[in-house]
């Protein structure tokens, strides 16, 4: 995996960065042969688009007092890079939201600001290390992961009053294609628990592995994520995997009392 | 079945809010708003625990002795179940 130095080479702009690092499936060892590099420059102050010539730059809003970040779409050796660049000022706001308790936090973040939570926590520096280790410790310390899980579990809970209504209105089909919705809501709501704020569902089953929660383990998992015997009795299905979602989503409430 | 052995099970649908200090069960048309012990009661009540040992982890969380923690696990369960949010597994 290309370095600092090979970003800083290729993209100059990002040299007074006070982090650098880079997250996502490369540095979880889940790459395939079309990954592409995520990279995060977060720059000590905001950054124009104006100073960073030469790069396809996409604008992203936030809900930060800045409210605008960037992505910079480039490439680095074989890479296709993804460059996201925030400034130190907004990611210490997004932290420090979560601070307080969980229910206490009016802001909700935007998806963008919640990718950018999840690839903090789990990356890797090229430069910063203090900085960047600073931010892991304080965002595993705050109410973030709490948030997170109480959030996904009300939408869990909603897929499991259509799945409620569904099954006894008779449709077992639609029951099931609901309560597998409500599967990998509320495996994320689990996952968040342990400190996994990731919300890909392409990794579940990966995230699942890596996170051995003692409420569900890897087999039932798989088999619930590939609704293994559903074809067969799709109504019976849905049923038992309520119940699943409901052990999930327990677990999230008692964290949470 | 004695009391004590008695499982509840959930009724799917409900949705379990915090509320503040309050944590409030959302039925298709029920609301009913609990504290923090009955949360944690509602919070046992899953993977077919049954109403001893739901009553178990009560006395075991808030150091109470068990004879009052199977009342207070009884009682509030039927509450539950009177208001449709659980039913009894038979």
């Amino acid at each position: 995996m290309p370095g600092a130095t090979e970003l800083l080479t290729a993209y100059p702009v990002f040299a007074p960065a006070v982090a650098v690092f880079a997250s996502g499936s490369i540095t979880q060892g889940w790459a395939h042969a079309k990954s592409d590099l995520d990279l995060f420059a977060v720059m000590p102050g905001p950054v124009d688009k104006d100073e960073m010539p030469g790069l396809e730059l996409l604008e992203v809003r936030t809900t930060t007092e800045d409210p605008v970040s960037w992505i910079a779409l480039g490439e680095i050796e074989q890479y296709r890079a993804d460059i996201e660049v925030w400034h130190a000022a907004q990611v210490d706001e997004l932290v420090a939201r979560f601070a307080t308790p969980a229910d206490k936090y009016t802001v909700r973040p935007n998806n963008a600001e919640k990718d950018l939570l999840y690839r903090l926590s789990k990356g890797v520096a090229l430069a910063g290390e203090d900085w960047l280790i600073a931010h892991q410790q304080a965002l595993y310390k705050s109410s973030y992961g709490a948030w997170l899980a109480e959030n996904q579990k009300l939408d869990a809970e909603g897929f499991l009053e259509d799945v409620e209504g569904l099954l006894q209105s008779g449709d077992g089909h639609s029951a099931a294609l609901a309560a597998h919705r409500g599967v990998t809501t509320a495996l994320g709501a689990l996952l968040a628990l342990y400190d996994d704020y990731s919300s890909s569902q392409k990794w579940l089953y990966r995230r699942l592995v890596a996170a051995e929660p003692k409420e569900l383990s890897a087999a039932e998992g798989w088999a619930a994520l590939s609704m293994s015997g559903c074809s067969d009795d799709p109504a019976g299905w849905a049923a038992t995997s309520a119940r699943l979602i409901e052990r999930m989503l327990t677990a999230v409430e008692l964290r949470n009392l | 079945m004695s009391g004590g052995d008695r499982v509840p099970v959930r009724t799917l649908g409900v949705w379990t809010r915090r509320s503040g200090e309050q944590t409030v069960l959302e039925g298709y048309i029920d609301v009913y708003a609990t504290n923090h012990t009955g949360a944690f009661l509602w919070a046992h009540c899953t993977e077919g625990r049954c109403e001893r040992q739901i009553a178990e982890a009560l006395a075991g969380e808030y150091g109470i002795d068990a004879v009052l923690a199977a009342s207070v696990t009884g009682t509030f369960l039927d509450e539950l179940a009177d208001k449709g949010f659980l039913s009894w597994q038979s």
